[in-house]
């Protein structure tokens, strides 16, 4: 574009090539013999023979000569000489001397040309890069300077008083002829301005010049990075020039400009005017399309980027269109038309030759270009043909930008078209960094939004098992990582483990970076999978091989929250607090506060708890964890005591701490957590009203994204209380049938609980009812987890439950859609046989899925008896501590009785007498579990070898506790106090304590009677059976001095 | 009704008539396809029904087109006709990515992919699509039908939104 320019302006002066041959040497002993006035003719001489190089050493020479003649003339025609030689440095392309001439020029006067010097000027600065002094030349310009005269200015040279030497060997006549031919060569050469003379004005500059003098600067402009100031006169050119190629030049650098100025919009406006112009076709503005393209995509301005990647043509098109336009020109010129003829040289390189269409060889080709008996060739022509070689010899760059669009759609939108081109560049070249690049981005939007993951995996593997070094197959390995997590495909991620491991190590950064990446997302899918001690070594494997990594942050967090999981709570404490140290401004910060305020909670240091959540809940008021802060700090209040001085009412700041957290909660958890808490601790003081209100308020809120089911437990369990019965059960039933088909809604189970707690008080009639209703809702539906669910109740209300256990545990081969409570008869029934085969299994998908149901408590127990009777005692005590944790010491009787055999089997007897003595003092534990305390009193005496104490525990087992669970810890007890007696030598009341137990009505028919039935021998037996047929009562008793039972 | 729809189909391709007589089993002789489609035509936001016969003759006149861009947009009203319309998407998509500056099937492709995308619901994509086709088509048949469509989005949008 810039030579087109030029030649524009310099043709403007000169009317033809130089005829160049004449470039005379000429010595400065030769230069010195001639006259001043011989030089300005010799030099005018060259010039009117349009010998441009042969009239300079005479310009030059008169400059020196003259340089101190301060006469008016003299210095006139100096400055048309400077002027010359501006002009003609800058037509034989020494831009740096034209410059230098023409500012001369223009900082001396008399300046009777400024318009043209400062023209001229413009394009000599902009020619040798000095772009300031091009902005100053162009600005000057376009003030349209007037001319100036010297201070006192003379008229014309007066040449009947020049000297001999000014002369020349010239006469007076002779000069004066002279400078009349010049004067009348027309102002439109070189030659026909050496002249003191005033000129007359200059006129306007032509919209030509000025769209020439506007480009010239808006393009210094450019150059200098001065993106303001390019715009108006770039506004200039797109408005005035007529040619459309430069219209549409000077669009796309306004476009340029104006994304470097971030106005995306109003870059828009111009990018819709440059398509419809022929600057479309130009290879530079292609290029230039391309950077502007790729500016507008890094912002995120799709539409725009699509536009302009649009815009740049193929280069085929481009050529057809520049040769259509080179043989139009080769017309106008009289020249033939030309083809393009390309061919490979002897050096393997790619040659380009414009052939005669019709010719028939390169030879006849060639001669096209040499014009050998042509027309001359237009200087536009030549230009215009060094342009198509430039095209020619460019790489490739069709493919980059069917790469660039197909990223485009992917991030636009358009996912198909994006697979479309993103296929086509991976299929074209696979091997190269960009088709790889290519099939990664294919991939991922076949993972989102496309969801083809069946493709994904085809694809990924394919690739993966061709490859496993550098960037790419990580990145393969990261898509596929994402389709599975969208697929919640957990395992699967994991199976992904030993491919990341086979990668060739590298020491590549990016690479790297992919790769902790990568290992990062198997420690969260550990985390997913409730894998957790897992999951801590792999974040601890991030932190330790990936150190700085953009990861370490969120690896720390992670592992101090396994360490929560794992409940690990001092460790983890510790990890959360060097974790806010180490990341002041840490987007953790508040999580990682609120989950110490856990940690504490969970070592029972509760005020400290309670400070943590204050804190929380005053620093971050706006952060997801506030809402969980309030209601943790809200569980601590409603667990608190009054203080003596009532300075303080507990239970109103938990309601107080509740409410914020309902009303300030994220998601509906949140608010559902704070409400049902709340709800808990009304009912314990039997504020029904307040528990309806808070209830129904949330329903009211969250809609169907409420917890139904539970809310409605709440509604129930109120409606009981007033004593409205009927409408509880007819809730509780509905809700069962409406939701107990998703086997996660924990609200059923509850209800279910209640249900059965209701059914036992209803009267036959309402029994009736209630399991007619179940019995239609089993009948009606298909849903097998309602199903389930249905059956179970129903069991449980016949008692058949047991019976049901071990059908299901026939029937059930995956678990997976029983919900809790037929988890929990499974146990159950499984427990009475002392069949373990799925004990670890259904406690395993309770802690995975259900932690926290109140049904867990049968899989603990049937995995902790378990494991006592598999002698594995500290991960039975383990089960025995989750146990009294989640439900209360209280809750579960039987981990209490299991902790005082695991004592009793480890020798530990002073732990199992003191636990077993504590247990006779907890009130709410009388009956069974007293019977079996009891008991196992007797066996650490035994164990201790004090038989006496043993058998006064035992002794004592039978007779106060034989109605409980069927006389069995009585028939123990009958035949472990026989069996003291015997160790005592007390033979006598070791038989009679057989005979008082065949007597025991109790326990006489237990299979243990068998053992005093085979002591005491058929024949006592007998007695013993018609005694009874007949009945008599025994007074059979055995006393022992015995202090440990009083 | 069939050849009415048929005619719909491929209107904007220039084998309607062929395509109508080959169904007919009028003509059996396969003549080369006009590759010059006049103006955009509105694409039919009603999918054809097309009979087995009718596709049929179509897959045998599709042999006869040259220009890749041309045989990209048939194939994909084929698709179209057979109910797979992601297929038809896909042939729409490398007619967009591959053949962007023949300009006499790519907004037409655009404009029925817009339409498909809302179809196997992607509702995102057509509004996308619509838009960039309102974007880079201004001032023309092309641009209006694309903004009309945008406005059909919209109403199917806020109606997928009440049913929700």
């Amino acid at each position: 574009m810039r030579r087109n320019i030029r030649s524009i302006v310099v043709s403007g002066v000169l009317c033809m090539l130089c005829a160049g041959a004449g470039a005379q040497s000429v010595s400065d002993e030769e230069l010195a013999d001639i006259s001043a006035s011989g030089l300005l003719y010799q030099a005018s001489d060259y010039l009117s023979q349009e010998n441009y190089l042969g009239a300079i050493p005479y310009l030059k020479h008169y400059l020196d000569r003259m340089g101190d003649n301060e006469e008016d003339r003299v210095v006139a025609l100096r400055q048309s000489v400077r002027l010359k030689l501006g002009k003609v440095y800058a037509y034989i392309n020494d831009q740096f001397a034209a410059a230098e001439y023409l500012t001369q020029y223009t900082q001396t006067l008399p300046r009777y040309k400024p318009r043209e010097a400062w023209k001229l000027l413009a394009l000599a600065c902009y020619e040798s890069e000095q772009f300031e002094a091009c902005v100053h030349a162009a600005t000057n310009a376009l003030s349209n300077p007037l001319p100036k005269e010297l201070p006192t200015q003379e008229g014309k040279v007066d040449y009947n008083e020049l000297s001999k030497d000014d002369m020349g060997g010239f006469s007076a006549r002779q000069m004066e002829r002279m400078q009349k031919e010049v004067d009348e060569a027309g102002e439109d050469t070189i030659s026909a301005t050496i002249s003191e003379d005033t000129p007359d004005p200059e006129p306007d500059y032509t919209v030509e010049e000025l769209v020439f003098l506007n480009m010239t600067l808006a393009e210094a402009y450019t150059k200098l990075e001065n993106w303001e100031a390019s715009i108006e006169p770039y506004k200039f050119v797109i408005e005035n020039a007529i040619a459309s190629d430069r219209k549409g030049y000077a669009i796309m650098q306004l476009v340029n400009s104006l994304v470097a100025l971030e106005r995306f919009d109003d870059a828009n406006d111009f990018i819709v005017k440059l398509y419809y112009t022929d600057a479309r076709y130009d290879i530079r503005v292609n290029m230039a399309l391309m950077n502007a393209a790729s500016t507008m995509f890094s912002q995120e301005k799709y539409d725009s980027s699509l536009m302009l990647y649009r815009m740049i043509l193929p280069r085929s098109d481009l050529v057809t269109y520049q040769m259509e336009k080179m043989n139009e020109m080769r017309r106008v010129a009289g020249l033939p038309r030309v083809d393009i003829e390309m061919s490979t040289n002897d050096m393997g390189r790619v040659q380009t030759m414009f052939g005669d269409r019709y010719g028939d060889n390169m030879a006849q080709a060639d001669s096209a270009f040499a014009t050998v008996g042509l027309p001359d060739k237009p200087p536009e022509l030549n230009a215009l043909e060094d342009s198509i070689r430039t095209l020619l010899s460019l790489a490739p760059y069709e493919e980059d930008v069917i790469y660039r669009t197909g990223l485009l759609y992917a991030r636009s939108g358009r996912p198909w078209e994006a697979v479309a081109a993103l296929d086509y560049i991976a299929s074209r070249e696979p091997d190269s960094g960009k088709g790889q690049d290519a099939l990664v981005e294919s991939l991922m939007v076949l993972v989102d939004p496309l969801k083809k993951y069946e493709l994904v995996d085809e694809r990924a593997m394919q690739f993966l098992n061709a490859h496993s070094a550098g960037l790419a197959p990580r990145r393969v390995v990261y898509a596929l990582t994402s389709s599975y997590q969208k697929q919640e495909r957990w395992k699967d991620i994991k199976n992904l483990l030993p491919l990341i491991e086979g990668f060739v190590p590298t020491d590549d950064e990016v690479v790297l970076q992919y790769e902790c990446e990568l290992y990062y997302m198997q420690a969260v899918a550990d985390i997913v999978l409730l894998d957790y001690e897992k999951a801590k070594t792999g974040f601890e494997y991030v932190l330790n091989e990936y150190p700085d990594s953009h990861q370490e942050e969120n690896a720390t967090y992670w592992h101090a929250t396994c360490q929560l999981f794992l409940k690990n709570y001092q460790d983890a404490l510790d990890e959360y607090s060097a974790y806010a140290a180490a990341w002041t401004n840490g987007s953790w910060l508040a999580s990682a506060a609120f989950h110490s305020g856990l940690c504490l909670f969970s070592l029972e240091k509760y005020d400290e708890a309670k400070v943590r959540f204050t804190e929380v809940i005053n620093t971050w008021p706006d952060d997801t964890v506030y809402s969980d802060a309030c209601s943790m700090r809200g569980d601590l209040w409603a667990a608190e005591d009054q203080p003596e001085d009532g300075s303080y009412e507990p239970l109103d700041l938990a309601k107080k701490d509740y409410e914020e957290a309902i009303a300030s909660a994220r998601q509906p958890r949140q608010a559902a957590y704070a409400v049902f808490q709340m709800a808990t601790m009304f009912e314990l003081e039997e504020r029904y009203e307040e528990t309806l209100n808070v209830v129904n308020a949330y329903l009211e809120r969250y809609g169907e994204e409420a917890d139904v089911a539970k809310a409605t437990f709440w509604i129930g369990k109120t409606k009981l209380a007033q004593g409205l019965t009927d409408e509880a059960v007819d809730a509780y039933l509905e809700t069962i049938v409406e939701f107990g088909g998703d086997v996660l809604q924990d609200g059923v189970d509850m209800i279910i609980s209640e249900l059965l707690t209701l059914y036992a008080k209803l009267s036959d009639e309402e029994q009736g009812k209630v399991e007619a209703a179940l019995q239609a809702a089993l009948r009606e539906t298909e849903d097998v987890t309602l199903g389930l669910r249905l059956r179970v109740l129903l069991a449980e209300m016949n008692g058949t439950a047991n019976e049901l256990g071990r059908q299901l545990n026939v029937e059930l081969d995956d678990l997976t859609q029983a919900p809790p409570p037929v988890l929990a008869i499974l146990c159950d029934s499984a427990f009475e046989v002392q069949d373990y085969s799925r004990a670890a299994d259904i406690l395993n998908l309770f802690q995975i899925r259900y932690e926290g149901s109140e049904f867990m408590e049968a899989a603990l127990k049937l995995r902790g008896t378990e494991l006592f009777e598999t002698q594995q005692y500290d991960a039975a005590m383990t089960i025995v501590q989750d146990a009294q944790d989640l439900y209360g010491q209280i809750g579960v009787p039987w981990a209490q009785i299991l902790k005082g055999r695991i004592f009793l089997a480890q020798a530990d007897l002073e732990s199992a007498r003191e636990l077993f003595r504590t247990t006779l003092a907890v009130s709410q534990w009388r009956g069974v579990t007293f019977a079996e305390a009891t008991y196992y009193l007797g066996r650490v005496e035994e164990e201790a070898g004090n038989f006496r104490d043993a058998f006064a525990w035992y002794q004592r087992a039978y007779f106060q506790y034989k109605g409980f669970a069927g006389g069995y810890w009585a028939a123990e007890g009958y035949l472990a106090s026989a069996r003291c007696l015997k160790e005592l030598g007390l033979e006598i009341d070791r038989l009679n304590t057989y005979r008082a137990m065949l007597f025991d009505k109790y326990v006489n028919k237990l299979p243990q009677a068998d053992v005093a039935r085979t002591v005491l021998g058929a024949e006592v037996v007998r007695e013993i059976s018609t005694m009874i047929v007949e009945g008599v009562q025994t007074n059979i008793t055995v006393k022992l001095t015995a202090e440990a039972a009083e | 009704m069939k050849r009415v729809c048929l005619l719909i189909l491929f209107s904007v391709a220039g084998l309607s008539v062929v395509a109508g007589e080959e169904a007919e089993g009028t003509s059996a002789e396969v003549t080369p396809v006009e590759e010059t489609p006049a103006e955009v035509t509105p694409v039919e936001e009603t999918p054809a029904e097309v009979t087995p016969a009718e596709i049929q003759a179509m897959e045998k006149k599709i042999l006869t087109v040259n220009d890749p861009a041309a045989r990209l947009f048939y194939q994909a009203n084929i698709y179209r006709a057979k109910g797979e319309m992601e297929k038809a998407l896909q042939s729409l998509a490398k007619l967009t990515a591959l053949h962007s500056h023949n300009e006499r099937w790519v907004t037409r492709s655009e404009l029925l992919s817009a339409m498909l995308y809302l179809e196997v619901g992607l509702p995102d994509a057509a509004e996308v699509t619509s838009r960039q086709v309102e974007f880079l088509n201004k001032g023309t048949d092309a641009a209006e039908q694309a903004r009309r469509f945008l406005e059909t989005i919209g109403q199917v949008e806020k109606q997928s939104e009440e049913v929700k």
